[in-house]
């Protein structure tokens, strides 16, 4: 056979494949197919039974089959239970399809395979898609926000295109990192942002060391399963989900007014003046006197913020034939930030294909492409500035151009100059190339090749002109940096699946084998004093001063895994599974570690003795013990490099290198983590409310920990594997329909979780001899406190009186200045021991939500809280956040103590330094309540929507983060006030289904 | 079994081949799990030949250069500008309190920071000098080792002198003995001693006297060698390294105006610390960072509320005026004659620069009583290149100096000549400077006592590091200090700020004694 014609064959083949339909038969049959309450299901899949003929309803839910008496057809929809119908005599088959809405038999994605959700005895939280996507933001980080019990999301960033830190169940990490690992349809990713929120099936968090095990290496901050959508056979689609919205920021403090920082500044100059006051003159620039004479001032914040758009579209079109199967996905997001001149924009694009080669073979096609543009110039010193800027002063000079120090006072820089005189460019790209086998040579096996290649690459151009403040500083001459970054991932898996069924007997095992491989490269080009700006970045060619940086890393990890699930009846449950990996990262001797595990479960409603108890319809007991590793270090930790130090002989570049300040150690191994999980899932009244309480308690040892050493030995630290941490927690979940009739339903949830975290040891010495393991004061690392405590004095007052200095432990503070608690009063003085340990971790966090649908309209409100956090602000004590009262700088706005205001609560400003003992103050509590989310929309009826041909119609509008209550003094209390601030948003949205 | 089936079955076979393979092949591939550092030296390359060590004492600069002229703020540079201005002759205003009780305890950062950074350089020194002996012993090799021991003697002879107890360790630390049990107690001054003259010794016998411009050399041996002999009281010992210096002649005084010129490769310079913001301008690359004495101890003169001076280069450009030469060294100067007080300081005379003003060209007529903006200010460190409005330039850190040696030497031997007002080298030293500071020999002192020996210290070096060990050693520090010291805005509230006696040690860091356990006690009275 010549190869054209193989060709023509072939795709004949392919042709068929694509358009392969249901061939006649005898009788025609038709019908429409509905939902309990009338309303018709348009794209309800129509089989016959045992074989791929068939059909499905068209927008109305009618269907249109030709069969015989005695066949069965078979009815599918997503969401809703299959119905079997044999034929009889008639023509005209209704069919009505029970909702599936409370059922615990949809499938759960799990590490390496899928369980019913009835089957699973290990800790994994699904999250749906609708869940997410409600929210309108461009993070799916901040959309997770509140979704999962024992998962704790902060923004510390909320600038456009930024992404929240995302903590499962505590810190088990002192230095390797706290971050999930997060996999997208079997291929790791560098950052949950890499997919489109849109084009997510399902989020599956395995937060138990016998989900998470089968991850082993990596899997010990927990795990983030992000399955994409896929096409389904006989069904074509084509959907429309988007919103256009505006956000703005929720300000939680003030700062001195005018008149304010002008006493702020006179009474700091009186204090380094004994107390006298000093003329204006002497301590105000003319152009701030001129400011206090014609009370003309600036208002900072209404000078620099603004109100900015957000939206985000997306097209979903996904067709499938027996065959073939394509999901593909677009996004287009956008945003501008509150802070001019900041935006972002990104577009994802996916596809998905299946396609089924033959009986045994299919193959499998996902990529994912991302790219996104980020506008962010230089806005923490912005902030910062915002804050702290003199509100005495112009804000343009003479000559019309942006003041370099509005009020003529050198530390006091322009907010706006930055925004109007750098840029800074981040081009990022990732792709994610994912290609799959599976080969099912007969029942209950698969063989799965699994191939994937992920890259990031950033590309970021900065430029600071010469009338920006560092350009003022170089001399009026312009900056710039080129920075390339990228990072590739390679994946190899060999995957075996064996399900085995037999008398009651169910087994599933599972292999697999897996290669993975990184690569970091980074390089950056400085450059500085260029002439004109010109080409601004581009000019960098003609910098006096450029300075190229390269460098780049490695690191692979081998693995092997092994799983097996069994269950009787499916009212018994044992799996056990383990793991071997081996990371390049560790000492010689120390490559490979090995994590097993194992889980019960307990169907305990299957029982015949629960029969009679009509209201418990499910019960399960679970139980998981095991252990998975950590291996978040960078490359080089166990061997002996030198760093870089060069210096000039006779005017020349003499290269030179040593150690760096961490001296090497070539024992370095796996940090590994164990987690006893118990559990109870509830169901009452058919699932009507279902719950799930948690207990669990994860011991963390041979910390990856950055241990401080005697700096006599000439290093100050070693990464070294130390001591023991501990993270325990309860989590509960409770979801229930309050009210569940045909058009009016109220579902309420509440999510509550704790966990608390302490260190268990630390280097396992008692050099005091008192018993006790030691503390590693330096690192403020305590035995039997949390990992990250605040330790330092107390604040306890200001000294109102030379007799009260006299009399207390600090015999050299002055009156007006900061009262320590003095922990031992015995002893006199002020010594380390009178310092306290503070914890800072939230005691609980909580979500409740209410969903309420009524007819064509739905309502949505969630709130979320967090309670007992405390948090470090340095707005309130340091002198570069303007918090140290100096009078150089406006500030968050606090009431100071005065001669005459004896009752301040802050101490007595002073021009000269700073308050003794000032960041004492800076602890603050940062609890809060937080109307997270408020939604509204509106179905369009059916009929219209018929009318115009189309699927469904919604129409919403949605609130995010509209109330926040809290004592902590910034935006948002997960952030200080020099972060870019989390918005509010309030958007319109569309979704549309064709 | 039909045909097709028997294909399907040996494809998959194939497949299944195909994956054992994949599978053998890859746990074959464990040296995958080896790992090469790709942008990263190994430590071995250092200590294991001659090259290397070159690699290694160049680094040792590079650290030397952070630890004793630290370049932008931070506790490197507080560390640094606390012994240049914490003595009788300086001042400060605001940016940290030197002496303040209520910070200059156990807990102050900058104590730490010195500590720390001095041990590195002496265990990454430590390393170079052991690895020494296995390889082949060329002049050059003894040369580099010379240098090694130098930086390692003088960084010793730092700590034992700011902190008074310190450790003794000639071991470079290892992954494998870093955990050794050691009782850790402060070293005997003599056992500490030893080893900084035994370094310095070898430095004197394997160093020329010009080295590259940028390292140590024979004169910056003996210069410390005879500080160190003047610290244990030897003083024939101190006179005769000075001596060697003076007689060699490579070094000698050159022109007032030169010796804080732009170019510091002069014969005056012993030991100069290069900045080139050409050669990489960051503290781990040769350039090094920009560097912030000339704004530290500068007025700002451009904020003056008349507005008749604007920011010039001449003057110093952008500055902060943090702290300033005092009162008292202001009265040492005859303010006619001694042409160090017009080269030395910026002129107190102010011409109005900026040409908007009436008053362009003229005398000021605006000056204020307020230290930020208007104060007699050191130029020691000005530099002719700093752009305008920066806080931080490149110029060349002036260390270690030919005028010091004369000091000092006439010092060793008024001492040697039994404290004798008239000991003829005393005077031939000390005249010398005093010569080249009047520029005719009308001046020269005919008697050396230790007042007009302080006095005219303080008018040759005031500001260069010497003079707060030199009040130490002879223990006049915390007298001087609470005489003269100012801290202050203002006439008004530029008041004295006495130091307690316990201060003239330094605090071990209480990181440090938390680390080494209770066998090592803090310094008395902290």
């Amino acid at each position: 056979m010549s190869d054209k014609r193989i060709l023509f064959r072939l795709v004949c083949l392919v042709f068929i494949l694509l358009t392969s339909n249901s061939y006649g038969q005898d009788k025609n049959i038709e019908g429409i197919v509905s939902d309990n309450s009338g309303i018709p299901l348009p794209g309800v899949t129509v089989i016959k039974k045992g074989t791929k003929i068939g059909t499905s309803t068209d927008f109305g839910g009618n269907f249109n089959l030709t069969a015989n008496t005695g066949e069965i057809i078979v009815f599918s929809y997503v969401g809703f239970k299959t119905k079997e119908v044999e034929i009889g005599d008639s023509n005209t088959y209704n069919i009505f399809l029970e909702e599936e809405n409370m059922s615990l038999d949809e499938i759960v994605v799990v590490g390496y395979g899928t369980q019913k959700k009835s089957d699973i005895i290990s800790s994994v939280t699904s999250v749906k898609s609708e869940t997410i996507n409600r929210v309108p933001s461009t993070d799916i980080g901040d959309m997770l926000k509140g979704q999962a019990a024992g998962v704790f999301i902060t923004t510390s960033d909320a600038g456009p295109g930024s992404s929240s830190n995302i903590l499962i169940r505590g810190r088990s990490s002192i230095n390797g990192g706290n971050n999930p690992i997060v996999i997208v349809d079997g291929v790791p990713v560098g950052n949950i942002n890499e997919v489109n929120a849109n084009d997510i099936a399902s989020i599956e968090i395995l937060k138990d060391a016998a989900a998470q095990a089968i991850y082993g290496a990596r899997a010990s901050n927990g795990v983030i399963l992000i399955t994409t959508k896929r096409a389904a056979e006989g069904k074509s689609s084509v959907s429309y989900n988007g919103f256009y919205g505006i956000q703005y920021i929720n300000r939680n403090f003030d700062v001195y007014s005018p008149e304010e920082y002008a006493m702020l500044k006179r009474e700091a100059y009186r204090t380094t003046n004994g107390g006298a006051y000093m003329p204006d003159e002497d301590i105000f620039t003319p152009i701030e006197l001129e400011s206090l004479q014609n009370g003309n001032f600036i208002d900072w914040f209404d000078e620099v913020l603004q109100l900015a758009p957000i939206q985000n579209h997306n097209f979903n079109f996904s067709t499938g034939s027996e065959k073939t199967k394509v999901y593909s996905g677009l996004n287009y997001q956008q945003q501008d930030g509150v802070v001019p001149g900041t935006d972002f924009q990104r577009m994802i694009i996916r596809l998905n294909i299946d396609q089924k080669l033959n009986s045994w073979l299919s193959l499998g096609i996902n990529t994912n492409w991302n790219i996104s543009e980020k506008n962010d110039p230089g806005t923490g010193n912005t902030l910062e500035r915002l804050v702290k800027a003199s509100p005495l002063g112009v804000i343009y000079d003479e000559s019309g151009e942006l003041a370099l120090n509005p009020s003529g006072f050198q530390e006091s820089i322009n907010p706006l100059l930055d925004l109007d005189t750098t840029e800074n460019l981040l081009e990022d790209r990732s792709d994610i190339m994912n290609i799959f086998f599976d080969v099912k040579p007969f029942k209950g096996f698969n063989y799965r090749m699994n191939v994937s290649r992920r890259s990031w690459n950033q590309e970021a151009f900065e430029y600071s002109t010469g009338k920006s403040y560092v350009g003022f500083r170089n001399g009026g001459l312009g900056q710039g940096k080129v920075t390339f970054q990228k990072s590739t991932e390679w994946q190899l898996e060999n995957i075996i699946n064996y399900d085995y069924e037999k008398n009651n007997h169910n087994l599933g095992l599972t292999f697999v084998q897996s290669v993975n491989q990184r690569r970091f490269e980074y390089f950056r080009n400085k450059a500085s004093n260029l002439q004109n700006d010109i080409l601004g970045v581009y000019g960098l060619l003609s910098a006096e001063f450029n300075e190229p940086l390269i460098s780049a890393s490695e690191r692979s990890l081998l693995s092997f895994v092994g799983r097996a699930q069994y269950d009787y009846k499916n009212k018994y449950y044992l799996t056990a599974s383990f793991r071997a990996d081996g990371s390049s990262v560790f000492g010689d001797n120390n490559k490979w570690g090995y994590f097993p595990a194992v889980a019960l479960g307990w169907n305990i409603h299957k029982e015949s003795f629960m029969e009679n108890l009509d209201v418990l319809n499910n019960l399960k007991l679970r139980l998981s013990y095991g252990s998975v590793g950590n291996e978040a270090i960078g490359p080089y930790g166990s061997l002996s490099t030198a760093s870089q130090n060069d210096y000039i002989f006779n005017d020349q570049i003499s290269t030179g290198y040593i150690p760096g300040n961490t001296l090497p150690n070539p024992n370095l191994k796996w940090e590994t983590s164990t987690t006893f999980n118990s559990a109870i899932d509830f169901g009452l009244w058919n699932n009507r409310v279902t719950a799930t309480f948690e207990y669990y308690n994860t011991r963390t040892k041979d910390l990856l920990v950055s241990k401080t050493l005697n700096a006599a030995l000439g290093y100050t630290s070693i990464l070294s594997n130390i001591g023991e941490i501990e993270n325990k927690g309860f989590e509960f979940a409770i979801n229930g329909y309050v009210v569940d009739n045909k058009d009016f339903k109220i579902n309420a949830g509440i999510i509550f979780s704790t966990n608390k975290n302490k260190i268990i040891s630390l280097y396992g010495l008692d050099e005091d001899g008192d018993g006790i393991e030691d503390d590693d004061v330096g690192n403020q690392w305590f035995i039997g406190y949390p990992i990250g405590v605040e330790y330092n004095y107390q604040y306890a007052g200001i000294f109102q009186s030379q007799d009260e200095i006299d009399n207390s432990h600090q015999p050299d503070a002055q009156v007006g200045s900061i009262r320590l608690l003095d922990v031992d009063p015995n002893d006199g003085v002020l010594n380390p021991d009178d310092r306290v340990i503070t914890k800072k971790d939230p005691d609980w966090i909580g979500t409740f939500n209410l969903d309420i649908t009524y007819k064509n309209f739905d309502f949505t409100v969630q709130a979320t809280t967090v309670q007992g956090r405390k948090m470090i602000n340095p707005y309130y004590y340091s002198y570069n956040q303007g918090g140290d009262l100096r009078g150089l700088f406006n500030g968050i706005k606090q009431n100071y103590w005065t001669p005459e205001n004896p009752t301040g609560d802050w101490p007595r400003p002073d021009a000269g330094n700073s308050p003794v003992f000032m960041n004492t103050l800076g602890l603050q509590d940062a609890s809060f309540f937080r109307i997270s989310l408020l939604s509204l929309g509106y179905t369009l009826p059916e009929k219209l929507t018929n009318k115009l041909n189309m699927g469904s119609v919604r129409l919403y509008s949605t609130a995010r983060n509209p109330i926040t209550i809290t004592d902590y003094k910034s935006y948002s209390p997960d952030q200080n006030p020099n972060a870019y601030p989390e918005q509010v948003s309030v958007v319109f949205g569309l979704q549309v289904t064709f | 079994m039909n045909l097709n089936k028997l294909i399907e079955m040996k494809k998959i076979n194939y497949l299944l081949g195909l994956a054992i393979a994949t599978l053998l092949f890859s746990t074959s591939c464990s040296d995958l799990l080896n790992e090469e550092p790709i942008d990263e030296i190994s430590t071995d390359y250092i200590y294991s030949s001659v090259d290397g060590i070159e690699v290694g004492v160049t680094a040792l600069y590079n650290k030397l250069r952070m630890n004793n002229a630290s370049g932008r703020d931070g506790d490197g540079f507080r560390a640094n500008a606390f012994l240049l201005i914490g003595t009788d002759l300086g001042q400060m205003r605001t940016y940290f309190t030197p002496y303040d009780p209520t910070r200059h305890d156990a807990t102050l950062g900058f104590a730490n920071y010195k500590w720390v950074s001095c041990y590195q350089i002496i265990d990454r020194a430590n390393a170079i000098i052991a690895a020494a002996p296995n390889l082949q012993q060329t002049d050059r090799l003894k040369n580099l080792v010379a240098q090694a021991r130098l930086i390692r003697g003088e960084t010793y002879f730092d700590l034992v002198r700011l902190y008074g107890n310190i450790l003794l360790d000639t071991i470079p630390t290892t992954a494998d003995n870093y955990e050794d049990l050691v009782e850790y107690v402060p070293a005997a001054q003599e056992d500490v001693y030893e080893l900084i003259d035994s370094d310095f010794d070898y430095a004197i016998e394997n160093l020329n006297y010009t080295e590259d411009f940028g390292r140590y050399n024979q004169a910056v041996a003996r210069h410390l060698k005879g500080k160190s002999a003047m610290w244990q009281g030897n003083w024939s010992e101190a006179a005769s390294q000075f001596d060697a210096i003076i007689e060699n002649g490579t070094y000698h005084l050159v022109g007032l105006d030169e010796v804080f010129g732009q170019n510091l490769n002069h014969p005056e310079a012993l030991a100069v610390y290069p900045r080139d913001q050409s050669l990489g301008a960051s503290e781990n690359l040769a350039g090094g960072g920009d560097i912030w004495y000339s704004s530290f101890f500068n007025n700002r003169y451009y904020e003056l509320n008349s507005g008749e001076m604007i920011p010039s280069v001449e003057l110093g450009g952008n500055s902060l005026g943090w702290g300033y030469p005092n009162d008292y060294l202001q009265s040492l100067y005859d303010q006619d004659n001694d042409i160090r007080y017009s080269t030395y300081y910026y002129s107190t005379t102010l011409i109005s620069n900026n040409p908007d003003h009436p008053n362009f060209g003229n005398e000021v007529i605006g000056y204020e009583d307020n230290f930020r903006r208007y104060h007699w200010s050191l130029k020691k460190y000005h530099d002719d290149e700093k752009p305008i409005g920066s806080n931080g330039n490149w110029k060349d850190y002036l260390y270690y100096r030919f005028a010091e040696t004369l000091m000092l030497g006439a010092e060793a031997h008024w001492r040697v000549d039994n404290e004798s007002p008239t000991s003829p080298k005393a005077l031939e030293y000390i005249n010398m400077i005093r010569e080249r500071a009047f520029g005719n020999s009308d001046h020269n002192f005919t008697e050396f006592t230790l007042e007009t020996y302080l006095e005219e210290s303080a008018r040759e070096l005031a500001f260069e590091k010497n003079r707060w060990y030199l009040l130490k050693r002879l223990g006049l520090l915390v007298e001087r200090q609470n005489l003269h010291y100012r801290f202050g805005s203002n006439t008004g509230n530029n008041q004295p700020y006495p130091m307690a006696t316990h201060m003239v040690n330094w605090p071990i860091p209480q990181p440090q004694l938390d680390l080494m356990g209770p066998s090592f006690p803090q310094n008395q009275g902290y």
